[in-house]
């Protein structure tokens, strides 16, 4: 009988150390937004891994990076072909240290981003979204019981508004609401939400804001 | 009189052209823009789901702005009516904000305005339940 979880339950290292130790044959599942990734046991290591477009020790790195995912554990199934030799537990130790490092590198590169949208006069706080709807990155907010708005909706909605007009998606959409004034930016593949005071003019800040991100 | 106080607005130099919507995303009026009627509504409804997320939150949305390059709208949500203009650039908004101040002011006494805004009253969250969404949109909405 297979074991069916989620990463957000049990992660990743757990599942290994525990297949390594019990010396499982196996085949684990992971499946993170239509993603599929898989790891094979046997012998008491971890002798192969894929997930699009990696495979070996990097599949297994990149999959240590998902912090949620549905998975699935089949017993007795022995993989395709061997392309890890590294014992289980460096295997653990060198993903954790790549992703540490990796994660280091985002933060610092969001914090210099949010430091410098901070500077502009009126800008109370800033997040950053993926398109898929989560929060990536944010700084200190000014009411913490405040739920974001839902980003990624409202960019969709202005995408599909400008195909309607024949248009690229908007640079930025302006919303204002009670108190604060949001802004959306597009930042690459991901979206800048900036909460202001309600007495910012669009006008004025827009070139202020492209100019620190970088358009 | 509604013509009256659009082509207020149309006059402003760089704007394209203004409609009016219900809060279902109805037209009531439209000057100067050659967009068919199909795709006005649709305008209107995207700005209207932005709003209705917010409604979600117990949070009014009075504005919305949509910026391109060469083209700024400005989206203005008051009593059950929608606003929307199209513009060159959004370098007149101080002067249009004010236009549209007192356009829409005048607006929303008018007779037809008020009994479509009565009769299309609705609940303002209704436009994430209803309609059409494509399933890029449920995957979105499904994280309210």
């Amino acid at each position: 009988m297979a074991l069916i979880g989620n990463l957000k339950d049990i992660k990743l290292p757990s599942l290994i150390q525990l297949n390594c130790m019990e010396h499982n044959v196996a085949k684990l599942t992971i499946e993170r937004v239509g993603k599929f990734g898989f790891v094979y046991f046997e012998d008491g290591q971890v002798t192969h891994a894929e997930y699009d477009p990696y495979i070996g020790e990097e599949a297994v790195y990149r999959l240590l990076g998902l912090l949620e995912g549905k998975f699935k554990i089949e017993n007795d199934v022995k993989p395709p072909v061997r392309t890890i030799e590294t014992n289980w537990s460096n295997l653990l130790l060198e993903g954790m240290h790549k992703l540490d490092h990796s994660q280091d590198e985002v933060e610092n590169r969001y914090f210099k981003l949010f430091e410098r949208l901070l500077t502009i006069k009126g800008i109370l706080s800033v997040s950053l979204h993926s398109q898929d709807g989560v929060c990536i990155d944010r700084t200190e907010q000014t009411d913490p019981a405040k739920k974001d708005p839902n980003v990624a909706f409202i960019m969709l909605q202005a995408k599909k508004l400008s195909k309607t007009l024949s248009l690229n998606p908007p640079d930025f959409v302006g919303i204002f609401s009670g108190q604060y004034k949001y802004f959306i930016a597009r930042y690459n593949e991901h979206f800048l939400l900036l909460q202001m005071d309600k007495k910012v003019k669009s006008d004025v800040v827009i070139p202020l804001i492209q100019q620190a991100i970088g358009v | 009189m509604i013509d009256r106080w659009l082509s207020e607005i149309t006059n402003v130099p760089g704007v394209k052209g203004v409609f009016i919507a219900s809060g279902r995303g109805v037209i009531l009026q439209n000057d100067k823009l050659k967009i068919s009627k199909k795709d006005l509504e649709d305008i209107a409804l995207r700005a209207l789901r932005i709003s209705a997320l917010f409604t979600e939150k117990d949070e009014n949305v009075s504005e919305i702005e949509f910026f391109w390059k060469k083209l700024f709208i400005l989206c203005r949500i008051s009593n059950n009516i929608l606003l929307v203009t199209l513009c060159q650039s959004p370098k007149i908004l101080p002067l249009l904000r004010i236009t549209i101040n007192v356009s829409l002011s005048h607006l929303l006494q008018e007779k037809k305005i008020i009994k479509m805004a009565r009769n299309h009253a609705t609940d303002k969250t209704l436009v994430l339940r209803k309609g059409k969404f494509e399933e890029d949109e449920l995957n979105l909405l499904a994280n309210l």
